[in-house]
């Protein structure tokens, strides 16, 4: 069935039933109009007794024009037909419909056969409007088994209750003679055929909104279709630019490095064999290729990002790593133009959780722009940690940006243009990318500059930060976070012996460490794996040879390779776990104090042996 | 003599790197896919494998799992050359059992410190 809202929505413009739905509808109470069918049914009740009775009455007024003087047969029809405007007003009241039906069906079928029993009996010429019955029942009740049963019902006991009012005297009452009835025959037909054609004229009205509505049910459905489609077709398309720049990508990238590493070859070569001449100029071709390569690259970076194709890895390293690396990699550049690179980095041992690489390319497209502009003038690095947020500044005493320029500082090649950029090279993509990398991360760049003076780029990203120092104000000299390196201080306790690992458990523990334990080579790998600890103390497995196994593979794996091991032992071998990496030895049984010396001084060594030890990724990467 | 065996498919990247190598002092010898990096990996037992793991049909990463489950060339440190220094990258290559993993393009003087080191281990 259809929606009551949807219905509504036929065009005003034209004669539709819908526009006396407002009138309509008013008579109806809600309970009945959530229901849309019977919501429905209710109209039709309604438009049939809202106009019925005025054609009813067309035949009581003749009757009247013919006997001025009626009796009372004529007050009770003229009653019967004038009721039928009350049930609208009582379902209004009441909002009892379905009996208000049966009651409206009980009247009609009452009021014509009383007319025709007082109006010429089997002759009536109100015989007709008994046609009108079935079809009202039906449209107020719907035409389910039971109402069938009701209305023929009705019908059928009305009947009965006139036949014996006939049988009694076997005549009809005659208080106009028939033949004075014959001019209102055709008037009570047309009435009657009138009527019939609002009602039938109205229902068809409903069927075709009813198949409107399909209609347009159907067009939603085809719509919705459409709409799937072109979503899979976007995401094929989508698809097809990611796989595109991913082989372009690589297609790029081949013949570029090729150019590279020959070009790296020959100036191996030439330097050995001391030919000046092609020294120069291979390092002109080498530099060219190099450059080219970081220009493919970040075109590649921000087609990638423009897509949403970059995606973030992070990694838990220390702040100091990242910006020894950065200082590794941009200091002969910066130094190229008889510039200094200055570094202030208090924060050396926090250890953030962030997509290293990408903040690393963030922070070395900023410098390697802050060297391009500056000449003769000083770089500086600063980073602090504010919140749960690292600050990295890059200022350089550069040419400056003037303010007009700063706004699209960061869009792709919105770098200085004209004279400045043929002056001091640069396509600007370098700005963009690294906005676009911070944005990734949650962060930005913020920009600072004065014409002449220099300019001030700060990269903020928030990260998971562990900060060293704070717990090192809190905590005795045995705390393991004072000489956090790691940052973690979890540690793997690898052993078999059940006595020993209760030992170390509760040593551990008290001095404020997390100890973890393993019992077997294969647990303790997982555990290493899972629970980054910041130091692994090896004991004695069953069987003897698993311990080695267990350092063997710690060793050979280059994500657990950093992580210091300290064996113990009950017998002098460090020679052989020095060999196999170890990083200390100890002899059981141990000694708290010792244990705990041992744990601090491996991590301190830890901390320095790493700062040589970063994930480089190069331009071309 | 050091024997490095170079599986990488690229013909100008296998040159450049093989040339550079024998520069060094090392005997390098070639495989140009992943499956022919296993057989040379039990033909000529190296020292070690240098995988590239962007191959064709068989990747580094499948080429690496075969060398490690043959017990004849289970011992052969491996190092894995990929194309991006990614975290999963390198999760990978100490999940099929590499000894270390460098990108490409090669910084040669890097990657010869992590040769010397499998090397020594």
């Amino acid at each position: 069935m259809s929606m009551p809202g949807t219905l509504e929505r036929s065009p005003p413009t034209r004669l539709s039933p819908a526009m006396i739905y407002p009138v309509l509808d008013w008579f109806i109470p809600t309970r009945v109009r959530e229901n849309s069918e019977l919501q429905q049914r209710a109209r039709m009740f309604l438009i049939s007794h809202l106009f019925g009775p005025f054609l009813g009455h067309t035949i009581t007024v003749y009757l009247y024009l013919i006997d001025p003087n009626p009796n009372y047969a004529l007050w009770v029809l003229a009653t019967s037909i004038s009721l039928f405007l009350g049930f609208p007003f009582a379902l209004r009241w009441t909002g009892w419909y379905n009996t208000l039906a049966v009651l409206s069906v009980q009247n009609l079928i009452f009021a014509i056969l009383w007319g025709c029993y007082h109006y010429g009996g089997l002759s009536s010429p109100f015989l007709p409007w008994l046609l009108t019955v079935p079809l009202l029942a039906f449209f107020y009740l719907g035409s389910g088994g039971p109402q069938r049963l009701l209305v023929l019902s009705l019908i059928a006991f009305n009947f009965a209750g006139f036949y014996l009012a006939y049988a009694q005297t076997h005549s009809f009452p005659q208080h106009i003679p028939l033949s004075e009835l014959s001019g209102i025959g055709i008037i009570s037909t047309l009435c009657a055929a009138v009527y019939v054609s609002i009602m039938a004229l109205y229902y068809g009205n409903v069927v075709a909104s009813q198949s409107e509505l399909e209609r347009e049910v159907r067009r939603h459905l085809a719509t919705a279709r459409q709409l799937q489609e072109a979503k899979a077709e976007a995401e094929r398309a989508n698809k097809a630019k990611s796989e595109f720049l991913a082989k372009m990508s690589h297609e790029l990238r081949t013949p570029l490095n090729a150019v590279i590493g020959y070009s790296e070859m020959l100036l191996e070569e030439a330097v050995e064999s001391g030919s000046d001449d092609q020294t120069a100029d291979i390092k002109r071709i080498l530099t060219a290729g190099k450059h080219l390569l970081i220009l493919v690259s970040s075109v590649l970076d921000l087609s990638k990002l423009e897509a949403g194709k970059m995606e973030l890895f992070p990694e838990r390293f220390e702040l100091g790593r990242l910006i020894d690396d950065i200082r590794a990699s941009s200091h002969e550049e910066v130094e190229a133009q008889a510039n200094r690179l200055l570094i202030e980095c208090p924060d050396r041992r926090a250890v953030l959780e962030t997509d290293m690489a990408k903040l690393r390319q963030a922070v070395m497209n900023l410098v390697n722009n802050a060297a391009k502009f500056t000449r003769g003038g000083f770089v500086a690095i600063t980073t602090r940690i504010v919140g749960g947020v690292v600050e990295i500044e890059v200022r350089d005493t550069g040419i400056g940006i003037r303010r007009e320029n700063l706004a699209d500082l960061f869009q792709n090649f919105g770098e200085s243009k004209g004279a400045t950029a043929s002056k001091y090279g640069g396509t600007g993509l370098g700005l963009a990318l690294s906005q676009k990398l911070c944005r990734l991360m949650g962060g930005d760049i913020a920009v600072q500059s004065e014409l002449g003076k220099g300019s001030c780029f700060t990269i903020r990203v928030p990260v998971t930060l562990r900060l060293a120092q704070e717990h090192a104000a809190a905590d005795d000299q045995d705390s393991p976070h004072a000489d956090s390196a790691e940052g973690s201080s979890t540690i793997l306790v690898i052993e078999s012996d059940d006595s020993a690992t209760d030992t170390l458990h509760q040593i551990l523990s008290k001095a404020g460490y997390h100890p973890v334990v393993a019992k077997t080579a294969g647990e303790g790998l997982e555990l290493a794996r899972t629970s980054r600890p910041g130091v692994i103390l090896l004991g004695a497995l069953v069987p003897e040879e698993d311990g080695w196994v267990v350092l063997q593979a710690l060793k050979a794996n280059t994500t657990l390779r950093s992580c210091p091991v300290i064996l113990l032992t009950a017998h002098q071998d460090a020679g052989k776990g020095r060999a196999f990496g170890a990083s200390g030895h100890l002899i059981k049984p141990v000694d708290r104090d010792q244990l705990l010396r041992a744990l601090r001084s491996v991590r301190t060594e830890t901390e320095h042996q790493d700062l040589g030890h970063t994930l480089t990724n190069r331009a071309a990467s | 003599m050091t024997k490095i065996l170079l599986v990488e498919d690229n013909e100008m990247n296998r040159d450049m790197l093989g040339r550079r190598l024998q520069r060094q002092g090392f005997t390098v010898c070639f495989a140009i896919d992943g499956p022919s990096g296993v057989k040379m990996a039990a033909d000529e037992v190296p020292d070690l494998i240098l995988m590239d793991v962007a191959l064709g049909d068989m990747d580094g990463w499948e080429a690496t799992r075969l060398i490690k489950a043959n017990p004849d060339t289970r011992e052969i440190p491996i190092i894995a050359l990929t194309a991006h220094a990614l975290a999963s990258d390198r999760d990978t290559s100490v999940k099929v059992g590499c000894a270390d993993f460098d990108t490409k393009p090669v910084d040669l003087p890097r990657l010869l410190g992590k040769i010397r080191g499998c090397l020594a281990a």
